[in-house]
């Protein structure tokens, strides 16, 4: 892994389209600013490690509750018709 | 193409309906290639059923039918899946149901990671929603 010292204000350029910037630096909090091209995917690591975790977990998800939820679903929307009119 | 798969059984698969996720599932990194099939039982509920790896399915769902404001950017990821924003009609977003329990009022959607499925292409794409404050666990039955 690189790893570079940067002062606020300062910045680090990846390849041609990619700029970070270190914006603020305060009580262990760094806030940086990214220019990227817009089909650069940029997230934190935390969102896709749930995204992952949540994927594992549902795989394993039976279908004996579906049954149920379908009903409570279509009853749901015959209501909001009903409503309607 | 017949598949053995784990929720419903034995089924017959229209090849021409295979969906290519070019960059896998994450925590299914090898799963690229999924059918949607639908069950009249299930209903609005589909299968999300891997080609691939008969034993792996997610129950998908559209978002629109419980969380009716829900939200989200898909322009960079059609840029990043080389489609053009004029093709915005052929794409569907669903999320990936957890009905682990299978309690219906614990039943939760990940609304963090939808799924975008460009159906002339039949091609889709995991997005990842970090900005928007939606849960990867959302309930759809009762309050969040």
């Amino acid at each position: 892994m690189l790893i570079l010292s940067r002062k606020t204000g300062e910045v680090i350029k990846i390849g041609d389209d990619v700029a970070i910037h270190v914006i603020e630096i305060s009580k262990g909090f760094v806030k940086i600013g990214i220019d990227a091209p817009e089909h650069i995917k940029i997230l934190r690591e935390e969102v896709y490690e749930r995204v992952k975790s949540e994927n594992i977990e549902a795989a394993q998800g039976g279908v004996s509750g579906l049954f149920k939820a379908a009903g409570m679903l279509k009853r749901k929307e015959e209501k909001g018709v009903a409503n309607k009119e | 193409m017949e598949l053995n798969t784990r929720q419903f059984g034995p089924v017959t698969i229209d090849e021409r309906k295979i969906i290519t996720l070019p960059k896998g599932i994450p925590g299914f990194a090898d799963a690229k290639k999924f059918v949607i099939l639908d069950h009249d039982d299930i209903q609005p509920f589909y299968s999300f059923q891997s080609v691939e790896d008969e034993k792996l399915a997610f129950i998908i769902m559209d978002p629109y039918l419980f969380k009716g404001d829900y939200n989200v950017d898909v322009d960079s990821s059609v840029l990043e899946m080389n489609w053009t924003l004029e093709e915005k009609e052929d794409m569907f977003l669903y999320v990936i149901i957890n009905a682990t329990d299978p309690d219906p009022k614990k039943m939760t959607a990940n609304l963090m990671g939808p799924l975008l499925i460009n159906i002339k292409r039949n091609e889709g794409i995991q997005l990842m929603v970090g900005d928007k404050g939606y849960s990867n666990k959302h309930l759809i039955f009762g309050k969040n």
